[in-house]
């Protein structure tokens, strides 16, 4: 009765196996059946006791029990058996599988560093993204070829990338595809335009497809070792392969369209001074800009700045803003209009705008007054008939080198046929200058007093001796975007509509 | 002291969002009276019984207190549409007079002795009307934004505020391996279509010009300019182009040829693997699109919105042609 009874214990276990047994299957019979093409029978549906996905924590959970010989009875009874099962089931169910997996695996790597990962990760300089990289070499280690459990394991890096600070690092997306299982027997590679509409393991390619969206949505670089790395494992005709083929091909065009484009993990790296910087170049445009970082008076400030935010004031004026404010009307004051706040990339940046009013800046011509000209610079060179810089002789009374060639026609190269066309935008372009005036220069700060602008002016005397005449006064404006409500104010307007009534 | 900067904003035109009720789920009120008959002893006082205000109270002979309904006044429904048929009989009038005109008067045929067309700038207050808000509260989103005039009285000002906070249909996955679904709040601003006679729709001509020229100031922030094309059994591809803003003072021109455009379908997020020409004859909109993933407010001033032709622009480009399109395009 007992060998019976483990007779049937061992049937029920072993019964995925039993489509190998030539007794009991037809096609076996049939057909030569070897180990390898006997897959089907294999992956048909197998109660989740004896699934592999928590294989590991299942493993660690039988390794607790005690071992138990052949030669014993086991006399279990049924409440034993639903106890077992339901601790595993819970096990299975449990929400916090995921993270037991992944500390499993931190606290085995930070057990196992040592000498050598400095010697194969001597470029990484944080000791996180260093554990992230030995994370996976000891999971590879542990698991083998067959490298069994791995969509579990992708996923649960994939979902705790920020942890490891490796978000925007492309070769940590690299080295999970290395999680992979890799071989001709897989069943994983797609490489012929049609049978790859036929092909199994569809759980992998997905998982691979929501590897290249975190990739997009992070904002790491692609390179061409994604993609080699991805055909060689996925196959050529793999909507992974395609995923990845398609982030190499636009970003370089997305970024073409930003002026002066820069990456996520390069930006994290900028100090608050570098950030005013690039904030600075991006709203005040030009190669012949002026910048200067002049220091502030902390003792008279009245607020107390954290260190992340900029210290001092950072200014920026261009050449032609240079020889606007040089003209400035001395009876009118300049104005240094702020708080405003501009986004460059993830962060804000606040700055101040020092200009004038516009009906004031236009300078006036007098219209009774008679004017003639005394001398000038092509008077004195028809005077001399010699050109000033070159010395060279004119020819005639023309200020020209050589005497006009009849021989060839004159052209007048217009765009078009020549045919006179209307233009819309010049009668509508300048429209916004008569309502806004000059801007003079811009400056980034944190500093919300006073004194800050002090210090700006004074630093900008130097090149601007204008200012030091000039009465500058601060104009305090109420930002929409320093004090925007997250609720819409208009919504009073139609509390009393019903969507029933229309 | 604090002095308010070139002038205050005399002219407040609200263009609202489309009416959406909030639902009682989402604890809302419903503030329209029902009928209820209330049944209450002679004893109890006046002031514990239900207030509800401007009803009428009838205490009949058995003491009960029947509140009737207010009467709940709807708005005219219009049997003949005579508003519609007002601007179809315009439309009717305009094509019969480009018969006999000439061809510098007829409006489209003008467009081959332009040099510039500029389509849409806001100089007056009733230039907002040709265009609409729609954000993600239609789905449960919990950004808001307006389109109003500009502080100088002469441009557009699109403003409010983007919030990531997820609508709560949204709900997380049941499955402990799978992340949180994605969502990134959305705010666009988009023109309304042109409707001739007898609400036929009508589309945008492209003909005659080589670029879109746009001249606005932004906060910053990136924005996806767009252009929809009816392609027909309700299909819409949609030609956009990522517009980063400087931000600041300053105004910022850009230009954008027609060849730069990227096609991707308008439901979905990705661009169509096959690239290819912009469909002049069928596009129907313009529209500015804000889903940086970036939460706080925004700001976009438009001045105007042109047509060009800038001959050192090309008319066919290789810049969004892929060699492994054939291959990649088969794939499933």
């Amino acid at each position: 009765m007992a060998e019976f009874r483990r007779l049937s214990y061992s049937l029920i276990k072993y019964r995925c196996l039993i489509g190998l047994c030539p007794l009991f299957s037809k096609t076996a019979q049939t057909q030569n059946l070897t180990p390898c093409l006997c897959r089907y029978k294999l992956q048909r549906r197998i109660p989740s006791r004896y699934v592999h996905t928590r294989s590991l924590v299942l493993s660690q959970y039988m390794k607790s029990q005690p071992s138990r010989d052949d030669t014993e009875i086991d006399i279990v009874s049924e409440e034993e058996k639903e106890s077992r099962l339901e601790t595993v089931q819970e096990l299975v169910d449990n929400e916090e599988d995921d993270s037991a997996l992944l500390e499993f695996y931190v606290n085995k790597a930070q057990n196992e560093m040592d000498y050598m990962d400095d010697v194969d990760y001597h470029d990484i300089e944080n000791v996180n993204k260093r554990l992230f990289f030995k994370i996976v070499d000891v999971w590879l280690k542990d698991v083998g070829s067959a490298k069994r459990g791995h969509r579990d394991f992708v996923q649960t890096l994939l979902n705790s990338l920020s942890r490891f600070d490796v978000e925007c690092d492309i070769s940590a997306y690299v080295k999970l595809l290395d999680c992979f299982p890799d071989g001709k027997h897989t069943g994983l590679k797609r490489d012929h335009w049609y049978w790859s509409g036929f092909a199994d393991k569809i759980s992998d390619h997905l998982l691979g497809q929501q590897l290249m969206f975190v990739i997009n949505e992070h904002g790491a670089i692609p390179n061409d070792q994604l993609f080699n790395k991805t055909t060689d494992l996925f196959g050529r005709f793999s909507p992974v392969t395609l995923k990845a083929r398609s982030l190499l091909f636009w970003y370089p065009r997305m970024v073409a369209h930003s002026p002066h484009p820069i990456s996520i993990a390069d930006f994290k790296k900028l100090t608050p001074t570098e950030l005013a910087f690039n904030g600075l170049r991006q709203i005040n445009p030009g190669v012949d800009c002026h910048y200067h970082n002049f220091a502030v008076d902390k003792s008279r400030c009245k607020e107390v700045i954290d260190s992340d935010k900029i210290d001092s004031i950072i200014s920026c004026q261009s050449e032609k803003q240079k020889e606007q404010l040089a003209q400035h009307d001395l009876s009118i004051p300049v104005y240094i209009e702020g708080p405003f706040v501009v986004y460059y990339r993830l962060k804000k940046v606040q700055y101040y705008v020092m200009r004038a009013n516009p009906s004031q800046a236009k300078v006036e011509e007098p219209q009774n007054q008679r004017t003639t000209i005394v001398s000038d610079k092509e008077w004195w060179s028809q005077f001399y008939g010699v050109d000033y810089q070159t010395s060279k002789p004119y020819c005639g009374k023309t200020l020209q080198f050589y005497p006009e060639e009849d021989f060839f026609p004159t052209v007048d190269i217009v765009d078009g046929y020549g045919d006179k066309k209307s233009e819309e935008i010049s009668l509508i372009d300048s429209d916004t200058q008569s309502a806004e005036g000059p801007v003079y220069a811009i400056a980034c700060t944190d500093y919300s007093s006073p004194v800050a602008l002090q210090s700006w002016v004074r630093g900008l005397i130097l090149d601007n001796p204008v200012l030091r005449e000039a009465s500058v006064v601060f104009r305090e404006e109420q930002s929409f975007m320093l004090n925007a409500p997250k609720d819409d104010p208009n919504e009073s307007d139609y509390e009393n509509i019903d969507i029933r009534d229309i | 002291m604090a002095t308010t900067a070139v002038g205050p904003c005399h002219s407040r035109l609200t263009v609202m969002t489309p009416v959406i009720r909030r639902w009682l789920a989402y604890g809302g009120k419903d503030s329209r009276p029902l009928l209820k008959a209330v049944a209450t002893p002679i004893n109890c006082p006046r002031r514990f019984l239900p207030k509800v205000g401007g009803t009428r109270h009838q205490e009949t002979e058995n003491q009960m207190v029947v509140q009737q309904e207010e009467v709940i006044y709807r708005p005219r429904q219009v049997r003949m549409d005579w508003l519609g048929m007002k601007r179809s009989w315009k439309y009717v009038l305009k094509t019969v007079r480009s018969m006999f005109s000439s061809v510098t008067e007829n409006e489209s045929t003008a467009r081959l002795f332009k040099k510039d067309h500029v389509m849409y700038y806001f100089r007056n207050s009733e230039d907002l009307s040709y265009w609409y808000v729609m954000t993600d509260e239609d789905y449960g989103g919990h950004s808001w934004a307006e389109l109003r005039q500009g502080l100088n009285e002469m441009t557009a000002m699109f403003r409010g505020y983007l919030s990531e906070k997820r609508p709560r249909d949204l709900l997380p996955t049941t499955d402990p391996l799978q992340p949180q679904p994605p969502y990134h709040g959305m705010v666009y601003l988009e023109t309304r279509p042109f409707l001739t006679i007898l609400d036929k729709r009508e589309y945008m001509s492209l003909t005659g010009f080589n670029a879109v020229k746009l001249r606005l100031r932004g906060d910053g922030r990136k924005y996806d300019f767009e252009m929809v094309c009816d392609c027909g059994f309700e299909k819409r591809i949609a030609y956009v182009v990522p517009i980063y803003t400087r931000g600041g003072p300053l105004w910022q021109e850009i230009e954008i040829p027609y060849v730069k455009f990227m096609a991707k379908m308008e439901d979905g997020g990705y661009l169509l693997v096959r690239q290819r020409g912009m469909g002049y004859a069928m596009l129907e909109n313009f529209r500015f699109k804000l889903q940086d993933g970036i939460e706080g407010p925004f700001q976009l001033e438009i001045d105007y919105i042109a047509l060009i032709q800038n001959s050192t622009f090309p008319d066919e480009g290789t810049d969004n042609k892929d060699p492994w399109e054939p291959i990649n395009a088969t794939i499933g």
